[in-house]
C-alpha cells in the first residue's frame, strides 16, 4: 500500500470523500438553490415584477413550486442511490483496486448528480432568452467605464492559473517523455486540457465584453455576476491543473488507490466553484429587483 | 458614470452618444486621461450596432474629445475640456453664412452661389481632400 497506509485508512478516506460528495452536490446545493428561488418568488411576485417572469402563466408560482419540489426529490433520489452504493461497498468488503480505475464510479456518479443542475441551467438560459425577446426598453443605459479582467479577479490568481497549467504541462510531458516517445494519450490529454482552458478564457471574455444575459440587470449586479463567473473559471483552471498533477503523480508513484478519493474531492471542488461561488458573490438579498417592475422607476440596467 | 440613450428619440443614436460623452466631460464626470469602454463593450451594453458606436467615437476623436491609442484603448483627450464646447456644425454654418453674405454683397445670385459651391465640393471630392 502507498506510504504503507493500511487499506482500511485509504477506504475510510474514500468513504468520507464520497459522503461529502453526496451531501454537498445532492443535498446542500439543491437546498440552497431551492431556497434562493423560493426567496425570489416570495418577495418579488409576478404581479409586481412581471419583467422577471416573461413567460409566466396564471399559476406560475404554484407550477414553479411543483418543479422545485420535483428538483429536490430527484436530488434526494440521487443521494439515496449514492448511499446505497456506499452500503453495497461496505457490505461487500469493497477494496480499492491498487492499480487504479475505481475513480470511474465516482465520476459516473458525479455526472448523475449534475443532471438536475444541467436541466435547471437550461431552464435559466431559456428564461434569459425570453427576457431578451420581451425587452422593449427604449431608454438604455451603459457604464462609461471600461471593464477589464483585473476588475474582477486579482492578477495573482490569473498568474497562478497560468503557472499551474505550465507546471502540469512540464510535469506531465516530463513523466510521459521519460517512458518513451509520446503516445496518442499524451496528445489527447494536452489537447483537451489546453482547449478547455481556452474555452474558459473565451467564456470570461464573453461575460466581460459581451451582451448581458439578463437585459434588465442592474449594473452592479452585472459586475457581481461577471466576478463570480471569472473567479469560478480561473479557480477551476487552477484546480484542474493540480488535479491532473496529482493523478499523474499517483500513477507514477503507485498511489492509484487514492484516485477515487482524489476524484471525489475534485468534483466537490468543481461544484463549490460552480454553485457555491455564485451563491456567495451574487447574494439574492443584495440584488436590485426594482429593474423588473412594470414601470421601472430607476431604469437601472 | 452611466450614459443613457433613447432609441425612439429623433436625434440619431451616434449623436446622442456623442452628446452624452461630451456632457460627461463638461460636467467633470470623466476627466482627461480617463479610459473609456471599447466600442464592442459600449455597443453590447446599449444593444447597438458596433458601427453606430464606432461612428460616434470617430467623430469625437476628430473633435479631440477622445483619443484612441491603438491596443491600449480609448481615452479622454488631454484637451477635451477646452474642445467640448466647440460645436463644429455651428462653426461650419457660421462660416458659410458669412461667405454667402459676402458673395451676395458682390452681387452673386443664390443660383450662382449654389452652382459654385457644388462645383467646389465636387472638385474636392474628386481630388480626395
Amino acid at each position: 500500500m502507498p506510504f504503507n497506509l493500511p487499506e482500511n485508512i485509504i477506504l475510510a478516506i474514500h468513504y468520507i470523500a464520497f459522503i461529502g460528495q453526496i451531501y454537498l452536490i445532492s443535498h446542500y446545493f439543491p437546498a440552497r438553490f431551492a431556497q434562493r428561488i423560493r426567496y425570489i418568488l416570495r418577495n418579488f411576485p409576478v404581479s409586481e415584477y412581471p419583467k422577471l417572469y416573461p413567460s409566466a402563466g396564471p399559476n406560475f408560482a404554484d407550477e414553479t413550486e411543483d418543479k422545485l419540489r420535483l428538483f429536490l426529490r430527484v436530488n434526494s433520489g440521487i443521494a439515496v442511490i449514492g448511499l446505497l452504493l456506499l452500503g453495497v461497498m461496505f457490505g461487500n468488503n469493497y477494496s480499492i483496486d491498487p492499480k487504479g480505475g475505481d475513480e470511474v464510479f465516482v465520476m459516473m456518479y458525479f455526472f448523475l448528480q449534475v443532471i438536475p443542475f444541467l436541466i435547471a441551467g437550461y431552464k435559466e438560459h431559456t428564461q434569459y432568452a425570453a427576457m431578451r425577446k420581451a425587452f422593449s426598453e427604449t431608454r438604455r443605459k451603459a457604464d462609461l467605464r471600461p471593464r477589464r479582467l483585473f476588475d474582477f479577479i486579482s492578477p495573482a490568481a490569473v498568474l497562478a492559473a497560468v503557472l499551474s497549467y505550465s507546471i502540469w504541462l512540464v510535469f506531465y510531458l516530463n513523466i510521459k517523455g521519460s517512458a518513451g516517445p509520446w503516445g496518442e494519450e499524451v496528445y489527447i490529454s494536452v489537447g483537451l486540457t489546453t482547449t478547455m482552458n481556452l474555452i474558459y478564457a473565451a467564456v470570461i471574455a464573453r461575460f466581460i465584453y459581451g451582451k448581458k444575459l439578463d437585459p434588465y440587470q442592474a449594473s452592479k449586479d452585472h459586475m457581481k455576476t461577471i466576478e463570480a463567473i471569472t473567479k469560478a473559471l480561473v479557480y477551476s483552471s487552477i484546480g484542474i491543473s493540480w488535479f491532473h498533477v496529482m493523478t499523474v503523480a499517483a500513477d507514477e508513484y503507485a498511489l492509484e488507490a487514492f484516485d477515487p478519493a482524489l476524484s471525489s474531492i475534485y468534483m466537490q471542488f468543481c461544484a463549490a466553484l460552480g454553485f457555491g461561488l455564485m451563491l456567495s458573490i451574487v447574494k439574492v438579498e443584495d440584488l436590485d429587483f426594482d429593474v423588473y417592475r412594470e414601470t421601472s422607476a430607476s431604469g437601472k440596467q | 458614470m452611466q450614459i443613457m440613450i433613447d432609441i425612439d428619440a429623433e436625434e440619431p443614436l451616434f449623436a446622442q452618444l456623442m452628446a452624452e460623452i461630451k456632457l460627461a466631460v463638461s460636467t467633470g464626470t470623466i476627466s482627461p486621461g480617463d479610459s473609456l469602454p471599447s466600442i464592442r463593450q459600449l455597443a453590447n451594453d446599449l444593444n447597438l450596432n458596433n458601427k453606430t458606436v464606432a461612428k460616434a467615437y470617430q467623430l469625437l476623436e476628430r473633435d479631440k474629445i477622445i483619443a484612441t491609442k491603438g491596443y491600449r484603448g480609448t481615452f479622454v483627450h488631454p484637451e477635451a475640456k477646452e474642445n467640448v464646447d466647440f460645436d463644429l456644425n455651428a462653426w461650419v454654418s457660421n462660416q458659410l453664412d458669412q461667405t454667402i453674405q459676402a458673395c451676395r454683397n458682390q452681387g452673386a445670385t443664390d443660383s450662382e452661389i449654389r452652382i459654385a459651391f457644388t462645383n467646389i465640393m465636387q472638385n474636392k471630392i474628386r481630388g480626395g481632400h
